[in-house]
């Protein structure tokens, strides 16, 4: 999967039967008042025909500080989330760095949100290496992946890169399924059988996206495995 | 549909929102996100941003975004702005940096709302999306319906309320029909209200005519809107009929904007129904608005010559509030050209292809490569004006053969000259670089001695100067600054925090000092342990930064077995650290066979300790406790990050003599041989385990090691010092509290 984020992206050039696209749908600014603003997609998105879409939808914390005094309604907030599951999407991915006092929200709004899309429609979440390795807040969250994002890890870069190196893996077994790189860092070890989803600092290219799912057939002997559903 | 009567600067700025795709967002780190303290800004000057326009330029960066430096660029050239324009430009980077909303497009819905259900009463309040997709299956959006359109909705329900009464069935059935229009703004089908009927009065079939239109112009069948628009002009008892040209242009722009290329007749016809509005004494009201379009119609059809263009009305000596609305589409212009080239970012080759001196200068000032230094250089001497004296002196190094001339002519250069701070800081730089300290001092003495300068760019000059300190108490001096905001960087744009909730940030929001990263990176790699000794008892330094210094060379003298030197830091730890002194000291003073043990133990006991003087708000989490994002105990020095930031003239210190430097890099050198915390103390405590096995301390020490590979910084010998200390603790003190609390090794 290459992660296309809110900029042009012209990924006409991938072969649809073996990549998919998350490509950033909407982003939603919480402020501190528990009011959130929608800001929709501005940039073109190009895929080829048949490609295997996941709409991720970015929530963000808009409030200075950085804690918010009031929390909006789950179920509204799902909702807003929830209008990117159209026809061609097979998924819908949530990425929010929720912090420790917004994970109730969070929780709830996967909840309201896996009820309210189609029953065939995945929904994914991104997932803070810290959560990935013991936090057990993921266990008991709807959703059919949690993608450990394993670059711009910060202070659990090194306690993430050893224990992946010496063959273990992520607490959560929602976190085994799937794992975020970035092309601009070093790669860790990554435990097989596992969608890699890719993100690139820059625009993808046809050539950056050629060479980056070589690169992942490289060493991961497929090209991210093609993405029947997001499940 | 929303009509005119906003504010021109607004109206063009909405305007190219929708019509121009802008750059990307920048790709953001994801979180989590940890407060710094920001000492000088890189995406923008000092705030507040509107300084800068009134001739506070400080120190430019090539880091800020090109609307600065335009702002500096004419200003050094001897261009003014006015109180209009400086408001505008204020207005414009607080809209881009998000400290301000572009439009309050939310609120107008809820107010139409809110008037709509005076009418129909509250419930079942329809859902408006403002936006659109610019095509099906694209997953692009625009802005479709904007403020005015709520706007103007809500003045016009409540002049039709006020002509009929809120329970005349002419009034609801207009509120239905508004209802079909901003449905449209979203639908996927179009939702088109019908005509009315030959009896209906003249007055509710012209609102419906607008209505009708207005919605085929957000269904996105522009044709139809632009052949209701000009009916709705043609019909001369419509209250609608001034705007009718100028809004069936409108629909043409954005059936243009939005089908991209290909679209040349559109523009063309949009560009006619310009003219006729233009051309039109009676739309004297609408020239100002449909001048702007036909900006904006240029800015899509002819890139490269209104980018010409505009370069030339921003460089008009006098600017006034227009200023603002030039620099976006300016801006926005630059910012394609870049996204389509190769590079991506500005290049020597790319300011060279610059077809305006405008362009030229702003490219050529960001590019990093030698062509746009030799660029530079060349228009400089070509030119001799000062700023192309400023581009090029900020590029050249110590060699560069235009060196001592740049030198000549920054000091021939009139302070009073806006460019005179950064071309006399650079000047300082290159001095230094040259190894001439005394020359560079005297510049930056010169530059420091300004009352004017914003305080991101005294605290990056403290830096220079502390470069080329002639003593310790100047390093001592210049190394310590205030940092000028706190932020947690969540949205990217380097703005501060309010931090006033949190105690242990609030004192580096409210001035407490501190230290940049040229500055712990002088004191943990350019010092020796006996001079950072000194400096931990200089009492010119602020207390809390002489602790940072003292825990870290005690930590330092620690690892590397300078007990001299440990005994002195513990001394200075008595004044400045109370809490760490005691600790501390009991370790320090440990007999000579056990002092190993004794100061590894301690510092096992303290994850925020570490033998890295450390800047910016350093570990938010005590000393003895654990930080919850892992910043525990420290790396090895390869990966502690102890480098010069970029700008940094990382040139021997003055007063520093060769033996002391030998040192330094003796001490770094053994300090880099060390593996990470967790490995070298699990390590040493290890060893004193197996020799010491009834010391009372051992089963803790050893529950301790294990802790520090699971919570800190580890590396490849860190797992089987884990496992080491685990077995010990296991096999020799089974039933310890310690062995109880030990499950795990790492």
């Amino acid at each position: 999967m290459l992660w296309a984020w809110e900029r042009p992206e012209h990924l006409e050039s991938i072969d649809p039967a073996t990549t998919g696209v998350a490509f950033l749908a909407r982003t939603i600014r919480l402020a501190a008042d528990g009011s959130f603003v929608v800001v929709p997609r501005r940039q073109p998105l190009a895929v080829p025909p048949g490609t295997h879409l996941v709409a991720v939808v970015r929530i963000e914390s808009a409030a200075r500080p950085a804690v918010l005094a009031k929390l909006p309604a789950a179920r509204a907030l799902a909702g807003a989330i929830a209008v990117v599951a159209r026809a061609g999407i097979a998924g819908v991915q949530v990425d929010f760095d929720a912090r420790r006092s917004e994970r109730d929200l969070y929780r709830e709004v996967l909840r309201a949100l896996r009820e309210t899309l189609p029953p065939a429609t995945g929904l994914s979440m991104t997932a803070l290496a810290s959560w990935a390795l013991g936090d057990a807040w993921l266990d008991d969250l709807p959703v059919d992946e949690a993608v450990p994002m394993l670059f711009r890890m910060g202070a659990d870069a090194d306690v993430v890169r050893r224990r992946l190196a010496a063959g273990g893996d992520f607490a959560a077994a929602r976190a085994r399924r799937s794992i975020g790189l970035a092309l601009d860092e070093a790669r860790p070890v990554v435990p097989p059988g596992r969608r890699i989803y890719l993100f690139s600092a820059r625009p993808w290219s046809a050539g950056r996206a050629a060479a980056a799912l070589a690169e992942v057939r490289r060493w991961n002997g497929s090209a991210g495995h093609a993405c029947a559903s997001s499940s | 549909m929303e009509r005119l009567g906003r504010p021109r600067v607004r109206v063009l700025v909405l305007i190219v929102a929708l019509a121009a795709a802008l750059g990307g967002a920048p790709a953001r780190a994801c979180g989590p996100y940890l407060p710094e303290a920001v000492f000088t800004y890189d995406l923008h000057p000092d705030l507040p941003l509107v300084d800068l326009a009134a001739g506070k330029l400080g120190l430019l960066q090539p880091t800020w975004a090109r609307s600065y430096l335009y702002v500096a660029y004419h200003q050094i050239g001897g261009g003014v702005f006015d109180g209009e324009a400086r408001r505008a430009l204020d207005g414009m980077w607080n809209v881009r940096l998000g400290r301000a909303p572009s439009s309050d497009v939310r609120g107008a819905v809820d107010r139409w709302l809110a008037t709509r259900a005076t009418v129909v009463g509250p419930d079942d309040p329809p859902v408006i999306d403002t936006t659109r997709e610019t095509a099906p299956g694209s997953y692009q959006y625009f802005d479709n319906c904007l403020e005015d359109a709520f706007t103007t909705a809500t003045r016009t329900l409540a002049a039709r309320v006020a002509d009929a009464g809120r329970d005349a069935a002419a009034v609801r059935e207009w509120v239905a029909a508004q209802d079909q229009v901003f449905a449209s703004c979203n639908a996927a089908s179009p939702s088109i209200p019908a005509p009315l009927a030959e009896t209906a009065s003249n007055a509710a079939r012209a609102d419906r005519a607008y209505q009708i239109a207005a919605a085929e112009f957000y269904a996105g069948r522009f044709e139809e809107a632009a052949a209701g628009f000009r009916a709705i002009a043609a019909d001369t008892g419509s209250p609608w009929a001034p705007y009718g040209t100028y809004l069936a242009a409108r629909a043409l722009i954005r059936r243009a904007s939005l089908a991209g290329a290909g679209s040349g007749d559109a523009a063309a016809a949009a560009t006619s129904a310009l003219d006729a509005v233009l051309a039109d004494d009676r739309a004297g009201a609408l020239h100002a608005s449909a001048r702007d379009l036909r900006e904006l119609v240029r800015l899509r059809t002819e890139p490269e010559a209104q980018t010409r263009a505009l370069a030339a009305v921003l460089l008009a000596p006098a600017q006034d509030a227009a200023v603002a609305p030039h620099l976006v589409d300016y801006t926005v212009l630059l910012d394609r050209r870049l996204e389509a080239s190769p590079e991506g970012r500005p290049t020597g080759a790319g300011a060279v292809a610059a077809r305006d001196a405008l362009s030229d200068w702003l490219f050529t000032f960001q590019a990093a490569d030698d062509k746009a230094r030799e660029h530079a250089v060349h228009t400089w001497e070509e030119t001799r004006a000062p700023i192309w004296l400023l581009a090029a002196i900020a590029k050249v190094a110590a060699a560069d053969r235009a060196g001592p001339a740049l030198l000549e002519a920054a000091t021939a250069l009139d302070a009073t000259n806006p460019a005179w701070p950064t071309v006399t800081a650079h000047a300082g730089r290159l001095a230094l670089a040259r190894g001439d300290h005394a020359a560079a001092r005297a510049r930056l003495d010169a530059l420091l001695a300004r009352a004017d300068l914003p305080p991101g760019t005294v605290n990056r000059l403290r830096g220079l100067r502390m470069a080329a300190a002639e003593t310790r108490a100047e390093l001592a001096r210049f190394a310590v600054r205030v940092p000028i905001a706190v932020t947690y960087d969540i949205d990217g744009n380097e703005l501060p925090d309010d931090v006033t909730d949190n105690p242990a940030l609030r004192p580096f929001a409210a001035g407490r000092p501190s230290f940049d990263r040229d500055a712990t990176y002088v004191l943990n790699r350019r010092l020796p342990l006996a001079t950072l000794a000194a400096l931990a008892g200089d009492e010119s330094v602020d207390a809390s930064l002489r602790g940072r210094i003292a825990a870290a060379g005690w930590v330092r003298a620690a690892l590397l077995g300078d007990d001299a030197t440990l005994r002195d830091f513990a001394a200075r730890l008595a004044t400045v650290e109370p809490a760490l002194a005691a600790p501390l000291g009991e370790a320090t003073k440990a007999a000579a066979a056990e002092r190993r043990f004794a100061t590894s133990l301690v510092l096992l006991r303290h994850p925020g300790l570490g033998p890295f003087v450390r800047s910016g708000i350093a570990r938010t989490a005590v000393p003895d406790a654990l930080d919850h994002y892992r910043d525990n105990w420290w790396c090895g020095a390869a990966d502690a990050g102890i480098t010069p930031p970029d700008w940094y003239p990382d040139v021997p210190l003055a007063f520093v003599a060769h033996a002391e430097r030998a040192r330094a890099d003796d001490e770094w050198a053994r300090l880099a041989k060390l593996p990470s915390a967790a490995t070298v103390l699990a390590a040493r405590v290890v060893a004193y385990a197996r020799a010491h096995p009834q010391d009372r301390r051992v089963p803790e020490a050893l529950h301790l090691a294990v802790r520090a590979t699971r919570f800190g910084c580890t590396d490849a010998g860190s797992s089987a010092q884990s496992k080491a200390a685990f077995q010990l603790l296991h096999r020799g003190y089974p039933q310890s509290e310690w062995a109880k609390r030990t499950k795990y090794y790492f």
